[in-house]
C-alpha cells in the first residue's frame, strides 16, 4: 500500500463495490415531480433584518443615509439633466450594428493588464500588450510571441474555436458576453439614461448588475446615440464586494484600415519557436455516405434570408473519446448562404438533432421550424440514413415578434388571491417540461399577494400544453398537487389568461374495521391518486407514516373535491427496518368528498397475507432483476406507480410478501447486456392465499 | 458536460429534467456517504433518495450552486445520522446496524470499508473529487467540468488525497 497506483486500484474496486442503483434516478424523479421548492422565508427575513438592522440601527445613521440619498438626486439632476430621447435602441439591437463593422481598434484592460487590440473580418486578431508580450490569432491558428525572451508559441487559437462555436467572428468576441439566461433578458432592453462627456458627445448608458454562482457581476456599456456603436464596455465581478475580476474595452476606432501584415507572424532571427498541435479530437468528421438534410433560414417579420446563420446537427451512435467524453459520431456544421440556404450530407439513420445560431440573432430572437420538426427549444427529425429531407425551414423571430404572454389570476374557491403559488407549462402528452412560468420575470417565481402571474416571454410551443399551477407550501390549505388546464398551443405573440382556482384540501376520517367490522388499530393509511402516486402523507417516510388508532381511525387530508382516489392499508411488520415491508395490503377504490365537511369513510382490511413466489425461467442472462406490483392502469401503462418491489436474486427466485388482493399486475424489468427489457402480466389474488408464477418467453405465467 | 452549477441553475429555472442529471452524477457518491453511516446497502439506497429530494425542495436555499455536491452529502450524512438515530432510540445500535457493509455482490472487505471511511473523511473539495473520480467513474477532465474548477486543481486534490489515504493505509497496517 505504498504507490499511489495502489490506492487508485482500491479505489476503482471500492467504486465498483458500491455499485450502481438505477432505480435511485427513477424514485426520486417520480417523487420531486409532486415536490415542490421550499420558499425561502427564514433566509429572506434574515438578510432583511440584517440589512434594515445595519442601517437603522440609530439616528445618526437614518440621517447620513437621508443625506446621502438627497446628495445623489441633487448630482443626478446636474449631470444627467437631459431626458432620454432618440431611438432608444435594445442592447441586442446595438450589437447587431456591429456585425457591419469591418474593423475595430481598441484598449483592453482585463484584470489590471493592458492591451491595445486590433481585430478585422474574417476572424483576424492581435492584441499588444504593455510586457512587450503579444498574440496574432489568424484563422483558426495563434502566435503568442515573448519578445523578452525570444520565443514564440503556435497553438490552435482559442478565440477562433469560441468564436466558431457561438456563429461569430472574432472580431465580435471582442464585445459578446456569454449567452446566460440573466444577460439574455437584457439584450431586449434599452439603455437606463443618457449622458454627455467632454468631447459634448451624447451617450446611451447600458447598465445591468445581477448575482450569479453567488457573485455579483455588473456591466455597464456606454452606446453612441447617433451611430448606436459601443464606445466602452466595462465587467466586474464581486465576491462578497470584493473585486474579482474586471474587463474594460474602450473602442479608440471603428473601420479604420488596418492592413492584413498586421495579423501575419514572422519570426525573427535566432527566435525559440513551438509548435502545439492542434486535438484531433477537435476536428468534425465529414460523411460521404448518409440522408442529405436542407432547408432555408428567414426572418419572421420580413421574411429576408439569414446569412451566415451557423446550424449544428449532431446524431447517431454515441462514441466515447480517447479522453472519456462522450460524442454522438455525426456531428456537423453548415452555414447559410447568401439565400438563406443550407445543406448537410451524410447524416446516418436515427434521430437528428440541431440547432441554430447567428450573430444576427445571438440575442433572444429564437429559430423556430416550419416544418416536420418536433420542439421548437430542441429541434430534432429522424432520417432514414438513405433519402433527401429538403423543406427544413427556420423562421428567426425577434423577442417582439415571438414571445407569448400568459397572465394566470390563481385564486381560492372563495374567490380570495393565493400568495406563493408557482405555474409550469408542460407538454400535455408526454409531461416533460416546456418552461417555467414565472409571477414576475426574472425577479420572482411565485405568485405575490395578488395572485397574479404575468410573463411576457413564454416561447411558442408546436405541441400542445397544459399550464399547471399548484401551491409552493406544503402546510398550506390547498391539495400540495397541481391544476392543470386544458391543453393548447402556444402561439408567437398571442397573449392567454388563465384564472386557477386552488381548491381548498378535502379531509376525512378513514375507519378501518376487520371482516366482522371490528376496529383495526395500528394500520398504516395512505392516500394515492389515480395513479398510485402517494399524496398523503406526502413523502410516504417513515416518520410521516399515519396508523389507526384503537378505534381504528385515522384523519387525511390534501384531496381534490370529489376525485378517485386509492385508500392503501398496510399491516407493516414492527421488526424490519425502515423502509418497513408490509406484512399485509389492500388497495380500496374511494371518492374524495365535494363538499369541506370531513366525512367518516369505512373500509374493510382483511389483513391475511397474499404471498407470491415466483422465477425468471429465461434463455439468457439478465441482470440487475426487478419484480414491482400495479395496482391501476391496463397492461403497459407505465404512467401507472409501483406499490411494492422485490429484488430478484442470483438464482432468479423473487419472493413478494404483503401483495394487494385482487387484480394486481405483476411486472418484471431486467436487463441484458446494455438494453433494459420489461415482462408483465395479470393475476386475481385472494386474501391468505400464496401464488407461484414464472417469468418465461410467453410472458407471466401462472403455475398455481 | 454541465457544471453543477449550471444544472442548479436549470433546476431552479424550472427544468426538472436537468436534476436527473445531478441525481445520476451523485448517485454513487451520496449512496457511499451514507453507506458509511448506516453499513447497508438497502439503507443507504433509500436514505440517499430521501437526501435527493430533501435537497430539491431546499435549492433555492443553496446559496452558491457550484457547492451543490459537498451540499448534497452533507444532507445525505446528516439523513443517515438521523435514521441511526431514531432507531438506536428504538433498539440498541448493534442490532440496527450490521457490523459489515453489504452489497449486492456480497460484503466489502475490510480494506475497503476502511478505505470508505477514510474518503468520507477527507476534507470536502477532496471527497467530492475522489468520488466523481472512482465510484462515478467521471475522467479527471470531466470532473473539472462539473466542478467548474481546471484539471490541474482537480489532478492536485487527486493526488493530496492519495497522498492523505495512503498515509491512513499505512497507519492502519502497522
Amino acid at each position: 500500500m505504498t504507490d499511489k497506483e495502489t490506492i487508485e486500484e482500491i479505489l476503482k474496486k471500492l467504486g465498483q463495490a458500491i455499485g450502481t442503483d438505477d432505480s435511485i434516478a427513477r424514485n426520486v424523479m417520480s417523487r420531486i415531480n409532486t415536490a415542490t421548492f421550499c420558499e425561502s422565508d427564514r433566509i429572506n427575513k434574515l438578510k432583511k433584518k440584517l440589512i434594515i438592522g445595519r442601517l437603522l440601527t440609530n439616528r445618526l445613521t437614518k440621517f447620513a443615509a437621508a443625506a446621502a440619498i438627497v446628495i445623489v438626486v441633487l448630482v443626478c439632476i446636474h449631470r444627467f439633466g437631459d431626458t432620454i430621447h432618440g431611438t432608444n435602441l435594445a442592447f441586442g439591437e446595438v450589437l447587431e450594428n456591429l456585425a457591419r463593422v469591418q474593423t475595430l481598434h481598441a484598449r483592453l484592460i482585463t484584470n489590471s493588464k493592458e492591451a491595445e487590440v486590433w481585430a478585422k473580418r474574417p476572424n483576424m486578431l492581435r492584441f499588444d500588450y504593455t510586457d512587450g508580450k503579444y498574440e496574432i490569432s489568424n484563422g483558426p491558428t495563434i502566435w503568442v510571441v515573448d519578445v523578452k525572451n525570444n520565443k514564440a508559441t503556435q497553438k490552435p487559437s482559442w478565440y477562433y474555436k469560441d468564436a466558431q462555436r457561438r456563429g461569430i467572428d472574432v472580431l465580435d468576441t471582442l464585445v459578446s458576453m456569454k449567452y446566460t439566461d440573466n444577460f439574455s433578458g437584457f439584450f431586449s432592453e434599452g439603455p437606463t439614461r443618457q449622458i454627455k462627456k467632454n468631447n459634448n458627445k451624447l451617450y446611451d448608458v447600458y447598465q445591468m448588475k445581477f448575482d450569479e454562482y453567488g457573485d455579483r457581476i455588473e456591466f455597464e456599456a456606454l452606446v453612441d446615440s447617433e451611430m448606436h456603436l459601443i464606445e466602452s464596455m466595462k465587467i466586474e465581478i464581486y465576491e462578497a464586494a470584493k473585486l474579482l475580476q474586471s474587463f474594460e474595452l474602450s473602442i479608440l476606432d471603428y473601420d479604420e484600415p488596418i492592413p492584413d501584415s498586421m495579423f501575419v507572424f514572422e519570426p525573427s532571427e535566432g527566435m525559440q519557436i513551438v509548435v502545439k498541435e492542434p486535438d484531433d479530437s477537435e476536428s468534425m468528421p465529414m460523411q460521404t455516405e448518409g440522408s442529405t438534410l436542407s432547408g432555408r433560414i428567414i426572418w419572421a417579420s420580413s421574411r429576408k434570408p439569414v446569412t451566415g446563420a451557423r446550424l449544428t446537427f449532431w446524431g447517431g451512435r454515441i462514441e466515447r473519446t480517447p479522453e472519456g467524453k462522450s460524442k454522438h459520431k455525426y456531428f456537423v456544421r453548415a452555414e447559410t448562404n447568401r439565400n438563406g440556404d443550407w445543406q448537410i450530407t451524410g447524416a446516418p439513420a436515427g434521430g437528428i438533432s440541431m440547432s441554430v445560431r447567428s450573430w444576427e440573432f445571438e440575442w433572444p430572437a429564437v429559430p423556430i421550424f416550419t416544418t416536420n420538426v418536433d420542439s421548437p427549444l430542441h429541434p430534432r427529425i429522424v432520417v432514414d440514413g438513405q433519402s433527401e429531407y429538403s423543406g427544413l425551414n427556420f423562421k428567426v423571430y425577434k423577442p417582439k415578434d415571438l414571445y407569448a404572454r400568459i397572465t394566470v389570476d390563481v385564486t381560492d374557491e372563495d374567490g380570495h388571491p393565493i400568495e406563493g403559488a408557482s405555474g409550469h407549462l408542460q407538454y400535455a402528452e408526454t409531461w416533460d417540461m416546456h418552461q417555467h412560468v414565472d409571477a414576475i420575470p426574472r425577479k420572482r417565481q411565485f405568485s405575490g399577494p395578488d395572485g397574479k402571474f404575468d410573463n411576457a416571454n413564454i416561447w411558442p410551443s408546436i405541441r400542445p400544453v397544459k399550464l399547471s399551477v399548484g401551491p409552493s407550501d406544503s402546510n398550506c390549505p390547498y391539495p400540495i398537487r397541481s391544476v392543470f388546464t386544458e391543453p393548447f398551443i402556444i402561439q408567437p405573440k398571442q397573449c392567454y389568461h388563465f384564472d386557477i382556482v386552488l381548491p381548498y384540501k378535502r379531509e376525512m376520517t378513514v375507519k378501518v374495521v376487520d371482516s366482522d367490522y371490528k376496529p383495526l388499530e395500528g394500520v398504516s393509511v395512505s392516500i394515492l391518486d389515480q395513479h398510485a402516486a402517494p399524496f398523503f402523507p406526502l413523502l410516504g417516510r417513515d416518520s410521516e407514516m399515519l396508523f389507526t388508532d384503537s378505534d381504528g381511525l385515522v384523519d387525511v387530508s390534501g384531496m381534490f373535491p370529489g376525485e378517485d382516489i386509492i385508500i392503501a392499508l398496510k399491516r407493516l411488520d414492527s421488526q424490519q427496518p425502515y423502509p418497513r415491508k408490509p406484512l399485509a395490503f389492500a388497495c380500496v377504490p374511494a371518492t374524495a368528498p365535494l363538499n369541506r365537511e370531513k366525512h367518516i369513510v369505512e373500509v374493510i382490511f382483511d389483513d391475511r397475507p397474499i404471498i407470491v413466489q415466483g422465477s425468471l425461467a429465461l434463455d439468457y442472462m439478465v441482470d440487475s432483476a426487478l419484480v414491482f406490483v400495479r395496482v391501476t392502469g391496463e397492461p403497459g401503462d407505465k404512467s401507472s406507480m409501483m406499490v411494492l418491489r422485490t429484488k430478484v436474486d442470483e438464482n432468479g427466485k423473487f419472493i413478494l410478501q404483503g401483495v394487494p388482493a385482487g387484480k394486481i399486475r405483476i411486472c418484471c424489468s431486467y436487463r441484458i447486456g446494455q438494453n433494459s427489457r420489461r415482462d408483465e402480466g395479470t393475476i386475481t389474488t385472494e386474501p391468505g392465499n400464496s401464488y407461484t408464477v414464472k417469468f418465461n418467453e410467453q410472458g407471466l405465467q401462472l403455475i398455481k | 458536460m454541465q457544471s453543477d452549477a449550471e444544472l442548479v441553475n436549470a433546476v431552479l429555472g424550472g427544468d426538472k429534467q436537468a436534476f436527473e442529471v445531478l441525481v445520476k452524477r451523485y448517485e454513487r457518491p451520496a449512496r457511499a456517504v451514507a453507506l458509511d453511516v448506516l453499513g447497508d446497502y438497502h439503507l443507504a439506497s433509500d436514505v440517499s433518495q430521501d437526501a435527493f429530494v430533501t435537497a430539491y425542495e431546499n435549492l433555492p436555499r443553496l446559496r452558491k450552486p457550484v457547492a451543490f455536491g459537498p451540499w448534497l452529502m452533507k444532507i445525505t450524512r446528516r439523513r443517515a445520522l438521523d435514521w441511526v438515530r431514531r432507531k438506536r432510540d428504538e433498539a440498541p445500535l448493534e442490532s440496527v446496524v450490521p457490523p459489515t457493509i453489504h452489497n449486492p455482490d456480497g460484503q466489502l472487505d475490510e480494506e475497503k470499508q476502511w478505505l470508505l471511511a477514510a474518503v468520507v473523511k477527507l476534507h470536502k473539495g477532496e471527497k467530492q473529487v475522489v468520488m466523481l473520480r472512482y465510484f462515478a467513474g467521471h475522467s479527471v477532465k470531466d470532473v473539472a467540468e462539473i466542478l467548474s474548477r481546471s484539471v490541474g486543481t482537480v489532478t492536485k486534490q487527486l493526488s493530496r488525497a492519495h497522498r492523505r489515504l495512503r498515509k491512513i493505509l499505512e497507519r492502519s497496517e502497522k
